[in-house]
């Protein structure tokens, strides 16, 4: 009988997992929904950050009036209509991109920062640190999310920052307890338990073995929280409690179309179906990702 | 009483098809208990769940036999089927715990089993005895139990999934197997989950239990040992064929077949100094099988004709078939 | 751990969030910017009036003797008297909350009824047109911002199409010829007890845009959770075996498969509740509803603190309890379930 030229099966192996790399990434090519809900984020995205050179009429989308064209519903010169100040739409929406994309983006990444670590620590270490970690965050939890925020900006006063940052509150108890929960379903895995008996430390484990395993449902969750965030940072502009008029702002402008509905319609439409656009393409950008990277 | 003929199962995958089976053949005689052994991937749990068709129909192709009770298992409906599952033919798993549904009780599963099949038995219960229909269906389950040889069934019946041993789990779940007195039990490695001691108990419990009642047990594993313990006749499948077929006396003591012989001399003996010994290589990868018979690449007496030709079965002896070109009468035989 | 030690444990600890829930409401009305004995008396008022108002409210003690006579009252089930409408704040409650119930009610029922179903044909259905369908609806009701819905819907159903009414709970000719009699607060009892049918028809009418904003992105989400869960169930050992057993198919996916998978639907019907109270805030606004939404925001208008105070606390409390309930729920429906 012969040997088993493990050389060969590992050089194997490699080369399988980047065949499988190349495959995930044709695998998503071929969701043609996935691809154009890409597509759609790309592009809108690509608007927010180069505003000022992508909007026909850039200081009507930072706020400057221009009251002889008020009022009008699509047409060559403004695309998308004119709200009640005579401002362009389209730039209006192109600016108010900027805060909800922007913010999105922002409200998840900190959430993710300041939850993640906290739920390492929760779920390795146990004990009493990690159990206040884990009563505080379901007491945060208890809460109803937006009710938090709207407290929290009413208090400190309206403003986007504000609202973002008061956002991030309700928003990071979420990560924690799902990397605690993940946490706590690795750690008693086999290969920590060799690496703690190698004589590994733990800050080394935690970095080079827990976290690339918790990394797949983290992203994920990410993905999908973007959406819930650029809403939410909707509805408090549009109660008041977020960008501040003249700024651009979705939510704001909503509020502001909203008296207008049954007249000049597009002035509430065009924003609210922005971030119907909007959030849509993320929730099914972050769907397709999850059936990709967890199809469990 | 059930034969399978060529049975050949393809699998649409994501690289291309995979086949899985290509031309299964042998027979499963009234009362006996037949081994189906082989590696991990080889198919034969592929082919205990064609034969009943609980494999989702998505992106699967069938061709063949499937001889039962005078029809063809793999052209019955769905429904035709789904009346014979559970009554003439019936199943049960590798792991007995999650084999039972988790938020009903033990009694409520078993129970709802007892009032589908044994409707005859509950009635005469009420009659002769005078019972209510659910006291009778107790009755019948206590009894049931006992046979396998759970005895604490008033605490076991209330119970849930989580709260029993895997021990205990198969031996309610070949109760509920044998609640119908089916004419197959297909046992889809049954015991490979167990413990070494509660394996010997399960496996001398199929067998009393199959002399008992006359039923027949295909017995899917991938340990020649155990299946050497309770089978009158083994079968050793390799990459979705049957390579070799026989009475178990037969097959351990005349191993006709390279792989079967490579299987025999890897099972370590007590005594023995010699390093282990075991088949060298891969299973094939079956979206790109070899071609020919499919055991070539790892095979020492591979010759030519291996490459281009699949083996048929051979028989050499009573009842102990072999799909080798070295038995063969082919006319290359270089 | 049994059932009944489960609930205990919920409860108690229901009771400690209930209390931190209102340590919360009351320094949070306490640290809003604004005078809230001036704005009492109202402009144009002398500073002796607004001192004499200062004390009638209790303002001028000291933060925690205030919290203390708040609790105190709060125990006796006495809210306070409304800044605005000058009643108690639990008599304006209890006519204000049953109507946003109503809705909220039947927009829960509505999501059940057709959210379900839908997640399971998605289920059954895997992978044809029909699962694709549903993935694209309810990803777009999931991803819809509850205001803008209400707007498009006055836009589409009042404006273009002319179907439904334009806001407000009643045409304002039948609050003179049959206005509806307050007995238990939900129109839809009212008008069928005292026999106004005439009432009961136009409010139904009136509630069908409001309920149907409400609805959408519950009923998204829970269709896409049923989906999941069920086909995570149907995926599992002990419904191959059960398969193998003969169970037919029907019963394998309704009475099997829909059980199983039932636990997390039911907590997420549990916790869509406060998530629907949320938003009838909304809904109420843009539709000119009478419920607790109305109520709240002109409460934040009129810096209405005793108001405020019990919005808060109302809506807190009932989305604290529903997630409680819910948990109990589960508890009852998986035993695995600690």
């Amino acid at each position: 009988m012969e040997t088993l030229d493990f050389n060969k099966i590992a050089r194997k192996a490699i080369q399988d997992h980047r065949n499988e790399r190349v495959y995930l990434f044709r695998l998503f090519l071929k969701k043609k929904l996935a691809v154009f809900s890409a597509f759609v984020l790309v592009s809108i995205m690509l608007a927010a950050v180069f505003a000022p050179w992508v909007a026909p009429y850039p200081d009507q989308g930072k706020g400057s009036v221009n009251l002889e064209d008020r009022l009008q519903p699509f047409s060559r010169k403004h695309l998308l209509g004119t709200d009640t100040y005579g401002r362009d739409l389209l730039s209006r929406a192109i600016y108010g991109g900027r805060i909800s994309v922007f913010g999105g983006f922002f409200i998840v990444l900190m959430a993710a920062l300041i939850g993640v670590p906290l739920g390492l620590w929760a779920g390795y270490r146990e004990g009493v640190s990690g159990a206040v970690i884990m009563r505080t965050a379901e007491l945060v939890l208890s809460f109803p999310s937006v009710l938090v925020a709207m407290g929290v900006s009413i208090v400190v006063g309206a403003g986007s920052i504000t609202a973002l940052v008061a956002l991030i509150i309700p928003w990071w108890p979420w990560y924690t307890r799902l990397v605690q929960g993940e946490v706590l379903s690795i750690k008693n895995m086999l290969y920590v338990e060799a690496a703690q008996m190698l004589g590994y430390g733990r800050i080394y484990i935690l970095f080079r073995h827990l976290l690339p395993n918790i990394l797949t449902p983290v992203i994920v969750m990410m993905m999908l929280d973007i959406g819930p965030a650029i809403i939410a940072i909707g509805v408090l502009s549009f109660l008041g409690l977020g960008t501040q008029a003249p700024s651009a702002d979705w939510g704001l402008m909503v509020w502001e179309g909203a008296p207008n509905i049954l007249g000049e319609w597009w002035i509430a439409i065009v924003p609210g179906f922005a971030m119907f656009l909007l959030v849509t393409a993320f929730n099914i950008f972050g769907d397709t990702l999850k059936d990709i990277l967890d199809p469990n | 009483m059930l034969r399978v003929e060529g049975l050949e199962v393809d699998f649409r995958g994501s690289r291309g098809t995979y086949r899985i089976l290509e031309g299964v053949d042998f027979s499963l005689y009234p009362g006996e208990v037949l081994a189906l052994v082989g590696e991990t991937g080889c198919g034969k749990s592929v082919t205990a769940k064609t034969i009943l068709n609980l494999i989702p129909r998505l992106s699967q192709q069938r061709k063949g036999v499937v001889r039962f009770d005078g029809k063809n298992l793999l052209k019955l409906s769905n429904k035709s089927l789904g009346r014979m599952r559970g009554k003439s033919i019936t199943m049960i798993f590798q792991n007995p715990q999650s084999s039972i549904n988790p938020v009903f009780t033990l009694g409520e599963q078993i129970f709802r089993l007892i009032r589908m099949y044994l409707q005859d038995e509950i009635d005469t219960l009420c009659r002769r005895r005078n019972m209510k229909a659910n006291a009778a269906i107790r009755r019948i389950a206590r009894d049931k139990l006992a046979e396998v040889g759970l005895i604490d069934a008033g605490r076991l019946l209330k119970a849930y999934a989580h709260e029993i041993s895997g021990g205990m789990a198969q031996r309610y779940k070949i109760a509920q197997a044998l609640l119908s007195s089916p004419e197959i039990l297909i046992a889809d490695e049954a015991t490979s989950a167990l413990d070494v001691t509660v394996q010997a108990h399960i496996l001398k419990l199929l067998k009393e239990l199959s002399l008992k009642k006359r039923t027949a047990i295909l017995f899917i594993t991938h340990d020649m040992g155990i299946a050497a313990q309770i089978c009158e006749r083994v079968a050793v499948m390799y990459s979705g064929r049957i390579v070799e077929i026989g009475a178990t006396l037969d097959i351990f003591q005349k191993p006709l077949h390279p792989y079967t012989r490579g299987l025999l001399d890897a099972v370590p003996r007590l005594g023995n100094v010699e390093p282990l010994k075991y088949v060298a290589g891969m299973i094939p990868d079956l979206a790109n099988p070899p071609a020919g018979c499919r055991f070539h690449p790892r095979c020492r007496h591979a010759m030519a004709v291996c490459r281009l030709k699949k083996p048929e079965n051979i028989e050499k002896g009573e009842g102990h078939l072999v799909a080798c070109h070295m038995y063969g009468t082919s006319l290359s035989r270089k | 751990m049994s059932l009944a030690l489960f609930t205990l444990k919920r409860l108690a600890g229901l009771v400690m969030l209930l209390l931190v829930l209102s340590m919360l409401v009351f320094f949070f009305t306490r640290a809003i910017p604004g005078d809230v004995a001036a704005l009492y008396v109202g402009g144009n008022a002398k500073p002796e009036q607004i001192e004499m108002a200062r004390v009638e409210l209790g303002l001028d003690k000291p933060i925690y003797t205030q919290y203390l006579r708040y609790m105190g009252k709060l125990f006796q089930g006495d809210l306070g008297l409304s800044l605005r409408t000058h009643r108690p704040v639990l008599k304006d409650l209890s006519e204000k909350i049953p109507m946003s119930m109503e809705l909220v009610l039947l927009a829960l029922f509505l999501t059940s009824l057709l959210g379900i179903p839908l997640g399971v044909v998605a289920a059954v259905y895997q992978g044809t047109w029909l699962d694709e369908a549903v993935k694209w609806f309810t990803a777009a009701a999931v991803s819809i911002p509850i205001f803008f819905l209400a707007l498009l819907l006055q836009l589409i159903f009042f404006n273009l199409l002319g179907w439904f009414p334009l806001q407000g709970r009643l045409d304002s000719m039948l609050e003179f010829t049959n206005p509806i009699e307050l007995i238990t607060g939900f129109s839809v009892v009212d008008t069928v007890v005292t026999g106004n049918y005439r009432a009961l028809f136009n409010v139904i009418w009136h509630m069908v845009l409001p309920v149907a904003a409400l609805t959408m992105g519950p009923l998204g989400f829970i269709s896409r959770l049923t989906r999941s869960s069920l086909l995570d169930v149907m995926s599992q050992d002990y419904i191959l075996a059960a398969r193998a057993s003969g169970v037919s198919e029907q019963t394998l996916y309704f009475r099997y498969g829909l059980r199983n998978a039932l636990s997390p639907i039911l907590t997420v019907i549990g916790l869509s509740v406060a998530l629907l109270m949320l938003n009838t805030f909304f809904v109420e606004v843009i539709f000119n509803w009478p419920g607790i939404g109305y109520y709240a925001l002109m409460a934040i208008v009129s810096l209405d603190f005793p108001a405020l105070m019990g919005v808060s606390f109302t809506i807190g409390s009932t989305y604290v309890l529903a997630n409680t309930a819910a948990d109990i729920v589960r508890r009852l429906v998986d035993p695995r379930i600690q």
